[in-house]
């Protein structure tokens, strides 16, 4: 099918180009618009829960709230409250609902983000924002809190940085380890792209708070040690059965070629001094070449084809 | 003065987040698994006596946990619904804003029956609310094009009725 080859660009582009909000926003479709700025548009929903029933939509297409950026989600909200009041004025009722709905189990019908703002008068017969209670188990709610609690804090980090509340990460060496060997992208760019590590690390507070006092240079040599062993236990798959003194070789070989391994420009020695890291390429050189070896799935692969594979790498 | 939401605070119950701003809670009765409430640590009975900064950062926490909960509860839609005032179902005189993590089937429905309105109507509608709305971020009714940012906080009738009422819930 044609869709699945459009790149996620292209589909939002094509959406937006469907959506009919967007053409409202541009005037080829009409709409009654109340409010209007540079960043938001209000418009009247015309199949309303309510009299004086407004949807607020930032202008630029955003498919739901997640993917709206801060800036324009505070003006948006600064807005709804702005709204709120004035149909409290206009319309002469006791109350209003803000509804938001992402995504289409929660009956959002077109993909673009709004807000909707719904005048409230007791007895109108708008009874489906009353939310049901306590009838639902809630035996496993400890669980979900202590589970909620640690990754909530985690995504708001930044601001509890600002406010001056951000805690010192409590994760031990051990356990940043244990992190970056699970994850591929961190783990790539403290073996394989250590320039771009520190501009990560800080442009990103919960790695920040992960890596401050950290010994990222042990943590470095640990985890190549780790992935030396995992190199080598693959060499011996490879060799399945046959003699030690092939692994033995391929030991040596390993060592050779870590040896051989050219020399740092000045840059990285540089950058290598600031973050405290020794033998960066050279054992950047040896983790590609586990890599090559990691995907060959020759069983019986002589020697020479070993050498082959490892001569292969470097950078 | 017993606000079931500030007690909540100090117990400490059920909060997953808190700053200086917002406080986020597991609802103690919630309308289904995950539903979560964030409140403004100040007691604000209404969201006309929420300041825009607060009103606007409850907003961008409780995005995040909608994302969160998207993440760790394998949610396939969210919804964040203020209820404010009576007229509207408050049932705590705390502002709050809930968050329902949506699943398919889950018996939850907040489509409305459209309301069929006629075109003089609705025109005079909008001229009624247009109206106040361009005193929006505006001490009068705007002259040149809104600036960003510059929204101002409405005032709030000491003598609201709306306040008063809540205060009278139980």
């Amino acid at each position: 099918m044609a869709e699945q080859e459009l790149t996620p660009q292209q589909a939002l582009a094509m959406q937006k180009e469907q959506c009919i909000f967007c053409q409202i926003i541009s005037g080829q479709r009409p709409g009654y618009k109340v409010y209007e700025d540079d960043l938001v548009l209000g418009i009247m929903d015309i199949a309303p829960a309510s009299r004086g029933h407004v949807i607020l939509m930032p202008k630029e297409h955003y498919p739901i709230m997640p993917m709206v950026p801060e800036s324009v989600l505070t003006h948006t909200f600064k807005v709804v409250k702005g709204v709120s009041h004035a149909l409290l004025q206009s319309m002469l009722v006791g109350g209003t609902n803000v509804f938001i709905a992402n995504g289409g189990h929660a009956g959002q019908q077109i993909p673009h983000f709004m807000v909707h703002i719904i005048p409230r008068s007791e007895g109108d017969n708008v009874d489906v924002f009353s939310l049901g209670r306590g009838s639902v188990d809630i035996s496993g709610i400890s669980e979900m809190q202590k589970a909620l609690a640690g990754s909530l804090d985690v995504k708001m980090q930044d601001k509890l940085a600002e406010q001056g509340l951000l805690k010192e990460s409590k994760v031990t060496e051990k356990e940043l380890f244990e992190i970056i060997e699970k994850n591929k992208q961190l783990q790539d760019l403290l073996v394989g792209n250590i320039d771009n590590l520190e501009t990560v690390v800080e442009s990103n507070p919960q790695l920040m708070m992960m890596f401050k006092g950290k010994n990222v240079s042990r943590i470095r040599d640990f985890l190549l040690n780790f992935k030396e062993d995992k190199g080598l236990r693959d060499v011996d798959a490879l060799l399945k059965g046959k003699k030690v003194q092939r692994v033995d070789k391929a030991r040596e070989m390993l060592k050779a070629i870590e040896e051989e391994a050219s020399e740092d420009t000045p840059e990285e020695r540089l950058l290598k001094e600031k973050l405290s890291l020794k033998g960066v390429k050279k054992k950047n050189n040896i983790k590609k070449e586990h890599e090559e070896l990691e995907v060959t799935e020759e069983d019986d692969a002589t020697l020479d084809e070993i050498s082959e594979l490892l001569s292969r790498g470097g950078l | 003065m017993g606000c079931p939401i500030c007690d909540w605070m100090d117990e400490d119950k059920l909060v997953i987040y808190q700053d200086k701003h917002v406080v986020v809670f597991l609802n103690s009765e919630p309308t289904v698994e995950g539903h979560v409430l964030v409140v403004p640590r100040q007691h604000y009975a209404i969201m006309e006596q929420v300041p825009t900064d607060v009103f606007e950062y409850m907003f961008v926490v409780a995005n995040r946990v909608s994302a969160l909960i998207f993440e760790l509860l394998g949610a396939q839609g969210s919804n964040i619904l203020v209820n404010n005032g009576i007229s509207a179902g408050q049932d705590i005189a705390h502002f709050y804003i809930n968050i329902i993590p949506r699943k398919e089937n889950d018996g939850l429905n907040f489509r409305w029956p459209p309301l069929q309105i006629a075109q003089d109507d609705m025109e005079s509608i909008v001229a009624k609310v247009k109206d106040k709305c361009d005193y929006i971020g505006h001490e009068k009714p705007k002259a040149a094009p809104v600036e960003v940012g510059k929204v101002e906080d409405v005032s709030v009738d000491e003598e609201d009725l709306r306040l008063k009422q809540l205060e009278r819930t139980p």
